[in-house]
């Protein structure tokens, strides 16, 4: 993965994405695992539109629902999301 | 990683190969996991007796939609974000209510109506509807999509202009039973339900009433006292209940039969088999697939455990193509009979609007067949809505000669 600028966006994201939780959490940014799924963290059906919601403000994109149950985690999501919206070169 | 992400969720129900054609996910449900606990927490049930047991099942109850989204009002509400015209648009919709209001609502709603009145209403929408269309046509936009919406403007006295206008509310705000939502859907489903609500209270304020018409008796007999946006709501819910499934249900018909040339042939030659085929139409492929309910309790069911709280989607359209209760579940068979089909589900949420739903389905086919002689699919590739709560076409064009 030699594209520096995709792997920074990455690592962006997923910062964005913790931030996010933690705000909707009220906990720490650093408390939040980007390995434990959304549903454990504390994240529902509801509460996972508004955070569907900023990032597809914060991305200018358009998300697919589901995405979120079907890949449950701050690291797998994000990674769909670079594979889906950003694929590698246009990083 | 890349394996997992590779590999498809057995229940995907936004995958656009499962939009196109969801039936072989429904197969692998039904063979693998018939009881599946999926990666959204719902439990999946895809088997005809299952799904049966279920709907007339006590233990179950529906709403669990109207409350997630009075939860979700509620919790946009602490963001500062108002979406609460839909908790009010929604209140009053039987098909997310319990008994015992359910069971006063419906009995009200029916002693209200009026069949005969109904079939000539029906009768000359679509006579008015099929005289207008040109030898190529769109067929959902031109003929499905203006009936039901026609024919319950009528039904409730509202005058016919309003008719486009109440359409796209009522296809906007059943989108509420979507099964996966955006916060930009729950947005404009709220600009709808505000849209219905001012339509409604301005009509009923401006003096105009109707002199006729269900939504007239309605309010005369009142004898259950509902508030106004109480009655409001039930008028909301018998655009939206009726709307989507019936485009559905009439686009889907005409779409199979004319690329089933042998079952439309047989009709041809002996329309009354259109009662018969309405229902294996309803069995093969119909427009409500997927319906919701919410366990009252904690049970076994078996050897799952389900929680109380917890919400079960039955999967109707798999269930009526389900290899254990039908022979040749993939056939289209318009002799079926007995055809005991879960299209308009079981129990007492049975739809309200089955006699409407069918009776729509069965006078279209037939002026349309009648009128029609020969019939050409023009499109290629279909266009499918990609929602399987209501299973439809977005466009169908046609060519007729």
């Amino acid at each position: 993965m030699p594209a520096g600028q995709t792997k920074i966006s990455q690592e962006a994201l997923v910062q964005f994405a913790k931030e996010k939780i933690a705000e909707e959490l009220k906990i720490e940014v650093d408390e939040v695992d980007t390995d434990t799924t959304f549903a454990s963290l504390g994240l529902d059906s509801i509460t996972c539109i508004f955070f569907m919601e900023q990032i597809e403000n914060y991305l200018d994109i358009r998300l697919n629902p589901i995405d979120f149950w079907d890949y449950p985690t701050v690291n797998s999501y994000v990674l769909h999301l670079m594979k889906t919206h950003f694929p590698q070169g246009n990083g | 990683m890349a394996n997992r992400a590779e590999q498809k969720q057995l229940w995907s129900p936004l995958d656009p190969e499962n939009i196109q054609n969801p039936y072989p996910m429904y197969k692998r449900l039904r063979d693998e996991a018939p009881i599946h606990r999926s990666q959204t927490g719902e439990w999946i049930i895809s088997r005809y007796d299952d799904v049966k047991s279920i709907l007339k099942s006590p233990l179950f109850e529906v709403g669990n939609r109207l409350n997630w989204i009075n939860r979700s009002v509620a919790y946009f509400k602490d963001k500062s974000e108002d979406i609460s015209q839909i908790s009010t648009a929604l209140q009053s919709f039987i098909l997310l209510m319990n008994p015992p209001d359910h069971t006063r609502i419906r009995r009200w709603i029916q002693e209200n109506w009026d069949n005969r009145e109904v079939e000539n209403i029906i009768n000359e929408n679509i006579n008015e509807l099929l005289s207008q269309l040109a030898p190529q046509f769109e067929v959902v936009d031109a003929f499905a999509s203006r009936l039901p919406a026609m024919t319950m403007t009528r039904i409730l006295g509202l005058p016919l202009a309003d008719y486009q206008k109440l359409k796209v509310l009522g296809q906007t705000i059943i989108r509420t039973l979507d099964l996966y939502l955006t916060y930009k859907d729950l947005v404009k489903i709220n600009e709808a339900a505000s849209g219905f609500l001012s339509y409604f209270r301005n009509y009923l304020h401006s003096g105009k009433a109707p002199s006729e018409g269900l939504l007239k008796k309605m309010l005369d007999n009142n004898q259950l006292a509902l508030s106004e946006d109480e009655m409001i709501s039930i008028f909301i819910s018998l655009f939206a209940a009726g709307e989507e499934t019936t485009v559905s249900f009439l686009s889907k018909s005409i779409l199979h039969l004319t690329r089933q040339p042998d079952q439309l042939d047989l009709l041809r030659n002996d329309w009354s088999l259109s009662a018969l085929t309405v229902e294996e139409l309803l069995r093969y492929d119909p427009p409500a697939q997927l319906l919701g309910r919410i366990a009252t309790q904690d049970m076994d069911l078996d050897g799952f455990k389900i929680k109380t709280g917890e919400t079960v989607t039955l999967c109707v359209a798999s269930a009526n193509r389900d290899e254990r209760f039908f022979d040749r579940p993939d056939t289209l068979d318009i002799q079926r009979n007995p055809n005991r089909h879960l299209a308009f589900g079981s129990g007492i949420h049975y739809c309200l609007g089955d006699w409407l739903g069918r009776i729509q389905g069965r006078l279209a086919i037939e002026a349309f067949f009648q009128r029609f002689e020969n019939i050409k699919v023009e499109d290629n590739e279909l266009a499918w809505n990609s929602n399987l709560a209501i299973r439809g076409l977005a466009s169908l064009r046609l060519s007729t000669f």
